[in-house]
């Protein structure tokens, strides 16, 4: 059995503080450069499964990006994998998912895998889209935020559970091969032992440039990039109706009127409540669950 | 042939349109204006004509053109493949300038699958969406775990695709109702071999989700005083779906059991929302929980370290505000569950 | 010699002689299977060889009894025994030697017994001999009634009944074949113990037939219980006796900066390399034969916090693990004499039957253990090697340690918190940042606790007023700074500390930084006594150092005088591992009215906090916590404040107070918050 593991090694933001808005940039110390999380994930499930199956499973690290990414794959051998490939292009690894997505199939098709697990998305671009491109472009089933996976004895098919929040999951059994995309709460990766990180700095690392691409992949590649990140900025809150306390309604029409978003709309969000009355205090509280989408189910429970 | 406006994809549950594709639809609406072009919903599904004509009254207020339909047996389950195969081929056919979907699970996988047969552009989970008057699209979404903000810009290829998020704006029917044409093409409908096939449906128990998986996480700490305040604690976790959790004091005090502590055991949680109550939160708990998209704290300390970090910041007694926000929220279910 | 009686026979003499050369093979057999036996660790020794300074550590250690000594206090008066019984052992050892083999072995009693010399000798050996018997005795009334625990968790009564019994009889046979002696040999000389029990022998026993008879038989007794104990030392705990001298001779304890080797990382494609200990063989032949010194008084157990908290760790039964994990390695019979080894090879990997994780992991490195320990034995660096093996080569460790250790890898400080955070708590301080135009007098070292942990930082802008205060020229690394790497060492992974102290080092090279000043005793530690390994040259103080220059040169003046009850906590990495208990005292006695109360374990005795070995960034799963044992202690004092001058201990006696729900009536403040409150 081949299990093919997208792993992207990228730059990430710490802390919200290190954005400056008077010039639109993201301070240097505020930025770590690492393996995305949800790769990780999809790493150790992978080689969970090697680790069942034994002899008979092969892992696969495939990556696109800069020379610094080789750094990420030997990680990645010192943890188990068996071979790693890298599309040493830092331009294929772009703001458009549709390259990128491209780059590894250009190498995955080469491989034939059984298997292709990838992080449900990017921790920086939160985009989630490179799974669904790489599943249409290899025409395999895909299904996405997997928080847990089982194969059955002979490789053909796999049993996934997949979030639909809240702790929600629906169970699903998928033919195989196929591309899952998996969550965080799906297994705690593990850590290397030293030993075999200094081991993995001797081992080969399969190199691909463009030319050595899918011809099918080059030709996306090749295409102008669809779509651009022109701007960065700190998140506004959209305005939206927010409910205006008035008391001379009763508790019960305030709770309707509040409901059918009712009142006013209103500029800039209270962020503190420091109420004399608990009713008002709650009130706020709900209010605000409600405008950021957490109260959603209302009146479907039950 | 002309390019045909603004598409949106109709999403539908348990036989109703669901509510958050007037989300999509107020927010295509706008960029319909803004064109001056065709602004259409777009349905798949095996009763769909139906389905739609029983919602006809609540869709006329939003301003469409045109709903096209594609109705077959073999679109009754979801499947990415066939929807994304008849969902192109109607693109290919009628030149929408922008397609939309909300960012659900089916709606960006199909908008992925769609974006990459076609080799568009495509944004997804998209928090504001603006045109110009050509039609080129301007995305703005979260990045970075919602810390930042980015604006997208797409080439000249249309069209141009987005996944509206959903749950962030009220829906805007319009005053008067103009009821859409609904057009049924012919598409020839592929047959998948490849189907995912359905076992079974889990419902989230808050007790029991892993915290490492829940998307709301309600904790109590010192506050709650007693294993009395854990009540409190998993009736609000309950009402909005969240799972329950504590600080190490709420754990050494036997309150809750040593799998749902937070800090200090070096698991990290990162749900959409965190709610803190009773907790002071000294940097071993933040540690724990910061990577949390939204967090709401409650305690009587004003200067407690846990409001540095809060998003919504309630200073007053848990005891007080808790039982309350849980009385009216059970009020809201009564409402809303009434026809 | 004519006119000599004959008191035994040519033919019993010579049976003697032939039993005690075979009890002496045996004796050389064991000990040379035990030299074997060291001999398979690996060769990184500390086998110093420098002659002066191993001879005085000999004679104060070995005839000076330094160690045990030391140990001697009022709640335990063992070690009075022991100086008897080692002294008194000595003493026999060279009258044997001297008078019984020589002397009589060769006829040449009388002229050796003549000499006034001889006569003192034998006088202070045998009431030595007298003491012997009273503290073998006691020794007795301890271990069967009084039973105290560091001699446990077992006693092994019949084992020490039967030898202190037999001891008492051979000292008593000593007595009889001398007091005999005396009566039936014409000027013979003896001590006056003898000459009590010849006259008591002249009243009771009338003719010399009967002690003769007496002679002989308690002759044989005497010799067959020497012969005894000959065969049985090399296979006891009194082996320590041969041991301990011969170690103290060519190896020097290791110093709390010895403890901490550098790992070298280069690694041939080849080879495997080991990393740490993973199994017996691994430790150096310095440390197996440490091994075999210990004596199991079980003082290290006494003192162990984690033992003390209910931990399964105990440094005694630690080091009698690891000795019997080395001698399962060897052939104990007798024949064939040169078969030292035997054949089986699966035994030997340490963590697993015998030794838990759970011990490994429970230490909190605060060098107790082989601070009390009379044969300096040093317990710290066997666990630190267990724990290096466990971590580099297994990644076995704690889940906690897991998060810990990527987060200093990728956000460089054992939170996740990042670089930008990092001097968030100086924003609005106007505290001047190191630059390359900016080169301060000194660097003012922060430390991730408090540069991220709410009240530890409350410490750090205390201690920035006081240095603002006497207008020190300092500066800080601002969101350069990253962890001095304490933690990573201290959980076993060399790997990261190696990587995070050179980039350190290259940071201090970059900013010409000669002069560091710490808030914390674990970075002053690992600045001052370990970063040498990697070739840094800096001059680092701990901040006590330069409050008491300054309060002593008028620089800093307090306009009052504290009027609480202090304590203070002895932080063990200024303590024990630096030897600073004056300075804070010297500070705290002179802002105070009264002078401070001592805890009951204080300065060198001191009770950890439970927070080192990267311990504060672990959970404590097992028996009570080490925190809440110590805010007991200190609480006890009835002192309003406790005082101490680490933020780990800080941040952990504040939680024990906070648990026993006293934290409005007992505060616990660093030295520097309380220096800044009375300015």
């Amino acid at each position: 059995m081949k299990i093919a593991v997208c792993i992207r090694y990228g730059t990430y933001l710490t802390t919200q503080l290190g954005f400056n808005p008077l010039d639109n940039t993201i301070r240097k110390e505020s930025l770590v450069d690492k393996i995305n999380a949800y790769d990780e994930n999809a790493l150790e499930e992978a080689l969970r499964i090697k680790d069942r199956m034994g002899e008979l499973c092969e892992v696969y690290v495939v990556t696109v990006g800069g020379p610094r990414a080789e750094e990420a794959l030997r990680y990645c051998m010192a943890l188990g994998a068996d071979r790693a490939f890298h599309v040493c292009d830092s331009n294929l690894d772009s703001s458009e998912a549709l390259i990128t997505a491209a780059a590894l199939f250009g190498v995955i098709k080469q491989l034939q895998c059984d298997l292709i697990l990838c992080g449900k998305k990017g921790e920086d671009t939160c985009r989630g889209q490179v799974g669904n491109y790489l599943a249409e472009f290899l025409d395999l089933p895909v299904i996405t935020s997997i928080v847990k996976l089982e194969i059955n004895e002979n490789g053909s098919k796999a049993i996934v559970h997949k979030s639909l929040g809240r702790g929600d999951r629906i169970v699903l059994e998928s033919p195989l091969p196929a591309v899952f995309t998996v969550e965080k709460g799906i297994n705690t990766p593990r850590y290397p032992t030293i030993i075999s990180r200094l081991q993995a700095l001797d081992k080969e690392i399969t190199r691909f440039e463009r030319e050595d691409l899918e011809r099918e992949a080059k030709e996306i590649i090749n295409e102008q990039h669809l779509t651009k990140l022109s701007t960065i900025s700190l998140p506004k809150k959209r305005s939206r109706k927010v409910f205006q306390m008035d008391s001379n309604l009763s508790a019960a029409d305030r709770l309707k009127a509040m409901l059918s978003g009712g009142g006013a709309k209103k500029k800039t969000e209270d962020n503190f409540i420091e109420e004399e009355k608990p009713e008002k205090a709650a009130e706020k509280l709900i209010t605000y669950l409600k405008d950021n989408g957490f109260l959603v189910h209302i009146g479907q429970d039950k | 042939m002309e390019s045909a406006g603004i598409w949106a994809l109709i999403e539908t549950e348990a036989e109703k349109v669901d509510s958050i594709t007037f989300e999509l639809l107020s927010e295509g609406r706008k960029l319909a204006d803004k064109i001056k072009g065709e602004f259409a919903a777009i349905a798949f599904g095996s009763n769909v004509r139906k389905l739609i004509e029983n919602s006809i009254e609540e869709l006329s207020l939003y301003g469409l053109d045109k709903i096209y339909i594609v109705e077959d047996d073999a679109l009754k389950e979801f499947d990415s493949k066939v929807y994304a195969d008849i969902f192109s081929e109607l693109v290919k056919i009628y030149n929408p300038q922008v397609v939309l979907c909300s960012a659900t699970s089916l709606g960006n996988e199909l908008a992925c699958r769609v974006a990459a047969k076609l080799k568009t552009g495509l944004v997804t989970d998209c928090t504001l969406l603006e045109t110009d008057t050509k039609g080129q699209l301007k995305a703005t979404k979260p990045i970075h775990e919602d810390k930042l903000t980015g604006i997208y810009t797409f080439s000249s290829k249309f069209p141009q695709m987005a996944t509206f998020r959903p749950g962030l704006i009220d829906p805007d029917p319009a005053k008067e109702s103009v009821k859409p044409e609904i057009v049924q093409p012919e598409i020839e409908i592929s047959t998948n071999v490849f189907s995912a096939k359905f076992i079974e449906f889990f419902k989230g128990d808050p007790k029991t989700i892993d915290l490492g998986e829940a998307d709301v996480i309600v904790a109590g700490g010192k506050g709650l005083d007693s294993k009395d305040g854990v009540t409190i604690l998993e009736q609000l976790a309950y009402l909005i779906r969240g799972s329950t959790a504590g600080s190490r004091v709420a754990v050494d005090k036997g309150w809750l059991p040593l799998e749902r502590q937070i800090g200090q055991t070096g698991k990290r949680v990162s749900p959409q929302l965190f709610v803190a109550m009773g907790i002071s939160g000294a940097i071993q708990f933040q540690m724990g929980m910061k990577d949390s998209k939204k967090v709401i704290s409650i305690n009587t300390q004003k200067n407690a370290p846990i409001f540095k970090i809060s998003d919504l910041k309630v200073v007053g007694d848990l005891h007080q505000i808790v039982p309350e926000a849980i009385k009216q929220i059970k009020a809201l279910n009564e409402i809303n569950a009434s026809p | 010699m004519s006119n000599d009686v004959v008191l035994i026979s040519f033919l019993e003499k010579m049976i003697f002689a032939v039993l005690f050369v075979i009890a002496a093979i045996i004796f050389l057999r064991i000990f040379y299977v035990r030299f074997k036996l060291i001999q398979l660790g690996n060769k990184n020794d500390s086998f110093k060889f420098n002659f002066k300074k191993q001879f005085e550590t000999f004679l104060l250690y070995v005839p000076g009894q330094l160690c045990n000594i030391r140990n001697i206090r009022q709640k335990d008066l063992a070690g009075l025994a022991h100086l008897a019984i080692f002294w008194g052992a000595i003493l026999f050892a060279i009258d044997y030697f001297l008078f019984l083999l020589i002397g009589d072995g060769f006829g040449a009693s009388k002229i050796i017994r003549g000499t006034g010399i001889s006569i003192t000798f034998l006088w202070i050996t045998e009431i030595t001999g007298i003491f012997m018997l009273a503290g073998l005795t006691s020794g007795v009334v301890r271990r069967g009634v009084i039973k105290p625990g560091r001699l446990g968790p077992d006693f092994e009564f019949q084992t020490f009944f039967l030898i202190t019994f037999f001891a008492h009889v051979l000292l008593l046979c000593y007595f009889i074949l001398e007091g005999c002696r005396l009566n039936l040999e014409p000027d013979y000389v003896a001590g006056p113990v003898s000459y009590i029990v010849a006259g008591f022998f002249s009243h009771f026993c009338a003719g010399a037939e009967t002690q003769h008879d007496v002679f002989q038989f308690a002759w044989w007794v005497h010799n067959i219980i020497l012969l005894g104990f000959i065969v049985y030392i090399p296979f006891s705990k009194h082996q320590h006796a041969i041991f301990f001298p011969i170690n103290a001779l060519i190896n020097l304890s290791p110093e709390a900066t010895d403890v901490f080797k550098p790992v070298d990382f280069e690694l041939n494609a080849s080879e495997q390399k080991q990393f740490g200990a993973s199994k017996i063989e691994d430790f150096s032949r310095s440390q197996l034969i440490e091994l075999y010194t210990c004596a199991q008084c079980g003082r290290c157990q006494d003192v162990c916090p984690a033992y003390a908290s209910g931990k399964p760790l105990s440094p005694k039964k630690l080091i009698q693990d690891l000795r019997k994990s080395l001698d399962s390695k060897g052939n104990f019979k007798l024949l064939p004499l040169t078969k030292c080894y035997n054949e089986s090879t699966d035994r030997g990997v340490l963590v697993g039957e015998n030794i838990s994780e759970d011990e490994i992991w429970s230490c909190t490195t605060c060098m107790a253990c082989t601070n009390v320990c009379p044969v300096m034995l040093g317990h710290l660096d066997k666990v630190m090697d267990i724990r290096r093996g466990l971590t580099l080569m297994e990644s076995r460790f704690p889940a906690e340690a897991k998060s810990v250790f990527k987060d200093l890898e990728t956000f460089g400080d054992p939170l996740g918190m990042g670089s930008y955070l990092r001097a968030d708590w100086s924003r609005h301080l106007n505290i001047k940042e190191i630059s390359e135009k900016n080169k301060p007098d000194m660097l003012l070292w922060v430390g991730c606790l408090s540069s991220f942990y709410n009240r530890n930082i409350d410490v750090a802008i205390s201690l920035t007023k006081l240095l603002n205060a006497a207008e020190i020229d300092f500066a800080i690394l601002g969101k350069e700074e990253i962890c001095c790497g304490d933690p990573a060492r201290r959980m076993g992974n060399e790997y990261i500390f190696q990587s995070i102290a050179k980039q350190n080092i290259k940071l201090f090279k970059k900013y010409g930084v000669k002069k560091i000043i710490t808030i914390c005793p674990h970075c002053y530690n690992i600045f001052k006594n370990e970063y040498n390994q990697f070739g840094a040259d800096i001059d680092v103080i701990h901040y006590l150092d330069l409050i008491s220059d300054l309060l002593e040169k008028g620089k800093l003046n307090p306009r009052k005088k504290l009027d609480e009850t202090i304590t203070y906590h002895d932080p063990c990495y200024l303590g024990r591992y630096n030897n600073i208990y004056d300075l804070p005292r010297k500070i705290l006695n002179g802002l105070s009215e009264a002078n401070i109360i001592e805890v009951e374990n204080n300065k060198d005795n001191s009770f950890c906090c439970g927070g080192g070995g990267g311990l504060i960034f672990l959970q404590e799963h097992i028996g009570e916590r080490i925190n809440e044992l110590r805010a007991e202690q200190c609480l006890n004092t009835g002192a309003q404040t406790i005082a101490t001058a680490c933020p780990h201990c800080l941040t952990m006696l504040e939680d024990g107070v906070k648990s026993k729900e006293l934290e409005g009536k007992v505060k616990v403040h660093d030295i520097a918050e309380i220096v800044q409150r009375v300015l």
